[in-house]
């Protein structure tokens, strides 16, 4: 499959800080594709270099094969953004903005765009002036969205939108990646990118410091274990138990390796209660975010 | 050009520029009635008082000793409110982009659109020149209601009075070309809008100060008002080809700049 996003060395420096190490990303065509990393990680940088608002110091960055910075336009006809910190002309309702944006693009937007509006409750009439942080961000999303572009590119777009709205999203996002689209979905609530994403790179101090897909993160991550004893808890705690937290008859650790393992390990020992969580992604996340950073 | 943004600059334009418009017409039709009455009343102080002479002087250019009728038919289009609003009213446009679209944070909008930089500035550039057509034709309308309603000695031709406003736009093309210039350069409007006001006044000033001060008076030709002589124009038969070719190489030039500066620059948020 071909790459909706490759970039080869990107490097950017603010003065002296260097805001984006030589960074190498490939993003599948049709893919969700999760980006993560605190707050200042170089997640912005990264999409302003891919919309050509930056020139990169260093490297390149391409959308469809298409340079960023020598072809920008060109590079942007088949991108739909939506900016981190979303802010839009006061004097616009939807209607104008779509149409606006729509005749920029030389694309009718009002149809699709007014059909998510419907489905996304949002009043297309109402001016920008007087809508709250969540409708704003609902018409960033119709106006990223309408255009029908084949790489949708979303600098925390769940941001002020109601968990009703912010599930109606998802559903759509992964509808526009079935019919082909590229998701590029940066974030650092980890949570709508587990329900989204295939496959996630984590950024920390402008560095990549980990790419893979989720299932395979998966497989890493430990799980969340409860046992609570009817007796004597066990004298010894089992190697693939990590991170034992022993309160008397309740231990609760991290389970590194296969449930049968633990399952086998249990058998025959007297057990009151036990509880196993879906694999622990926060904590791999974190270990990552962390300075001295591997999970 | 692009349609789109040509919309969008007409729409966040039109009410401020019609406000403008009216403005001009109002007070370019009041000065030519007005003045007349005033200098007929006042004459004699007037024309024995040096200062009087050499304000008027200050904003007309050299003119000799002699302050002919054309002095009154003049005045109006070199009158401080007149350029002040014209100023203004470029300051204000040629700031929106890109200076306020940063501050504000929309360019991330307007910028992550399919258009190139330069597309993106000369549909702007095209709604302002535009509105200065507009202003322009305003004053001169103005103009033609004041001498309607009380006549002067001298009534310039009409092809004296396409030179003064052929004059005012190369003007208005030097001001903007340099509006844009700062704009390009700014992230914050309210500092473009600051080193704009410096300037204009700095040039503004600097043209006032010629006859009061000889020091000044030599280095007028770094004033933009230098070039811009209606009482010269309604004077003289000719075209001042010179004055214009200068305003509009000004402009031009400032222009070309903001354009490569805000095709290099980086965009990032404030």
């Amino acid at each position: 499959m071909a790459d909706a996003i490759v970039t080869e060395g990107l490097t950017k420096a603010y003065g002296a800080k260097v805001a984006l190490a030589p960074l190498d990303l490939r993003v599948a065509e049709g893919s969700v594709y999760g980006f993560l990393g605190p707050n200042g990680a170089g997640k912005t940088t990264t999409i302003r270099l891919l919309l050509g608002f930056m020139r990169a110091d260093r490297g390149r960055a391409e959308i469809f094969g298409v340079d960023c910075w020598r072809a920008g336009p060109q590079a942007k006809y088949e991108v739909g953004y939506v900016p981190g910190d979303l802010r839009l002309h006061s004097w616009m309702n939807s209607v104008d903005a779509l149409a606006v944006f729509g005749r920029a693009r030389g694309r009718d937007m009002r149809e699709p765009g007014l059909g998510l509006a419907e489905r996304w409750e949002l009043d297309p009439r109402v001016r920008v002036r007087n809508m709250s942080r969540g409708m704003r961000q609902k018409l960033g999303l119709i106006l990223a969205l309408a255009a029908e572009p084949r790489l949708l590119v979303l600098d925390e777009p769940t941001t002020g939108l109601d968990p009703i709205t912010q599930d109606r999203l998802t559903t759509e996002l992964l509808q526009r990646a079935a019919r082909g689209a590229t998701v590029f979905f940066s974030s650092h609530v980890l949570s709508e990118v587990e329900d989204l994403c295939e496959r996630v790179a984590i950024l920390r101090q402008g560095h990549l410091v980990a790419e893979e897909g989720l299932e395979a993160l998966r497989r890493r991550a430990g799980r969340a274990v409860m046992i609570l004893w009817a007796g004597q808890p066990p004298d010894a705690c089992p190697p693939f138990l990590a991170e034992l937290d022993a309160r008397g008859a309740e231990w609760r650790a991290s389970l590194r390796g296969p449930v049968g393992a633990l399952l086998e390990w249990l058998r025959g020992r007297d057990v009151a209660d036990l509880e196993i969580g879906r694999p622990d992604l926060d904590r791999v996340f974190r270990s990552y975010y962390r300075e001295d950073g591997a999970p | 050009m692009n349609v789109g943004l040509l919309h969008k600059a007409l729409r966040e334009s039109a009410f401020v520029v019609a406000l403008f418009a009216l403005g001009l017409f109002a007070f370019h039709a009041l000065l030519t009635i007005l003045l007349p009455t005033i200098f007929d009343d006042f004459a004699g102080q007037l024309l024995n008082s040096d200062f009087f002479r050499n304000i008027v002087r200050g904003l007309l250019g050299p003119m000799g000793d002699q302050m002919g009728p054309e002095v009154l038919v003049a005045l109006p289009w070199v009158h401080p409110v007149i350029l002040a609003l014209i100023w203004g009213h470029e300051i204000a446009f040629c700031t929106r982009m890109p200076a306020a679209e940063v501050d504000r944070g929309t360019a991330d909008l307007l910028f992550a659109l399919p258009v190139s930089r330069w597309r993106i500035l000369t549909t702007e550039t095209a709604v302002w020149l535009g509105t200065g057509l507009l202003l322009v034709a305003a004053e001169l309308i103005g103009h033609r209601l004041g001498q309607a309603i009380r006549p002067s000695q001298v009534a310039p031709s009409g092809e004296r009075l396409a030179a003064v406003c052929a004059n005012q736009l190369c003007l208005y093309l030097a001001v903007g070309g340099i509006a844009y210039l700062v704009s390009a350069c700014s992230e914050r409007r309210g500092r473009a809008v600051g080193v704009l006001f410096a300037l204009v006044l700095v040039t503004f000033l600097w043209h006032m100060l010629g006859p009061f001060w000889p020091p000044a008076q030599d280095l007028r030709f770094l004033a933009l008002l230098n070039y811009y002589r209606p009482h010269e124009i309604l004077r003289s038969e000719g075209w001042p080809l010179g004055d214009m070719a200068a305003l509009a190489g000004v402009g031009v030039v400032a222009w070309g700049l903001a354009g490569v500066v805000l095709a290099r620059r980086d965009l990032r948020t404030v």
